[in-house]
């Protein structure tokens, strides 16, 4: 969707949010500003998310933040139980044992299934 | 179902521009957590769609909208959204408005003109611009969105 100039374009592409969205086979029609304040809030909890894992970060006097600080927030903070699965899977290597509890990591792990393949940047047209 | 890997993945130059705002400078992310960052985002989309839709379902729809987004942030503690949220709305559905109308605008005055047109050539014998003026299709057409 063009013509929104932002200084930081920190939107999300509707069309790539829509189809995440529609990976839920429950899920019917779409209304149009649906993805619009998806991305929104999906800005927003990243926000959140980041800065709270990074006062773990600089808590351990680390200026890299590692998966442990964010498998540590994610433990800590019961905002971030869904993403339980993710912080428990997340250091293995391969993605193909998924011992998921939550339906919505293992969709993720599904469609990561690409061994070996780098994934270049992304240029799927809307 | 051969599904394209990008397909769940949300654009990188995004996710890495929100990283670099929220966190201060000095501090970096590992790649491991640059790739479980961008998982994390694609989890909180299907899991705030599942929660909506949940909400869709219950009022007999068969269509998301953007309320059901926001009984979903509830749902999911996330109530500290919903005011940016409800001003994003707001902001959207004004710039849809807006655009609807400047397009009506546009068509209006193009009409204007061929209608002036047609006036000033008048005397002269040109009966075939009503046929020019009749040709003009819409060629403007709204954003069919579902």
């Amino acid at each position: 969707m063009p013509g929104q100039k932002r200084k930081y374009n920190v939107r999300f592409p509707p069309g790539r949010i829509k189809k995440i969205m529609q990976k839920d086979t429950e899920v019917g029609r779409i209304a149009s500003a649906v993805p619009i304040i998806i991305s929104k809030a999906l800005e927003m909890f990243l926000r959140s998310f980041l800065t709270m894992t990074c006062k773990i970060t600089q808590s351990r006097n680390s200026r890299v933040m590692s998966i442990n600080h964010m498998k540590q927030c994610i433990h800590s903070e019961k905002l971030f139980d869904f993403l339980k699965d993710l912080a428990d899977q997340a250091s293995t290597a391969s993605t193909s044992e998924c011992k998921c509890q939550s339906h919505f990591y293992s969709i993720i792990c599904e469609n990561a299934q690409v061994p070996g393949k780098k994934m270049k940047a992304d240029t799927v047209p809307l | 179902m051969a599904e394209r890997p990008e397909d769940l993945n949300l654009p990188n130059a995004v996710i890495t521009r929100i990283i670099k705002e929220a966190l201060p400078d000095g501090v970096n992310v590992s790649k491991e957590a640059r790739k479980a960052i961008s998982q994390a985002a694609s989890i909180f989309v299907l899991y705030a769609t599942s929660c909506a839709n949940n909400f869709a379902m219950k009022a007999k729809r068969k269509t998301l909208n953007a309320g059901d987004v926001m009984s979903a942030m509830e749902e999911m503690e996330f109530e500290r959204f919903l005011q940016p949220l409800r001003q994003a709305l707001e902001a959207y559905k004004k710039g849809q408005k807006g655009k609807k109308e400047a397009s009506e605008q546009k068509r209006k005055e193009k009409k204007n003109i061929t209608d002036e047109n047609d006036k000033s050539r008048d005397e002269e014998e040109d009966e075939h611009m009503d046929d020019e003026q009749e040709g003009e299709n819409e060629g403007e057409e709204e954003d069919a969105w579902s």
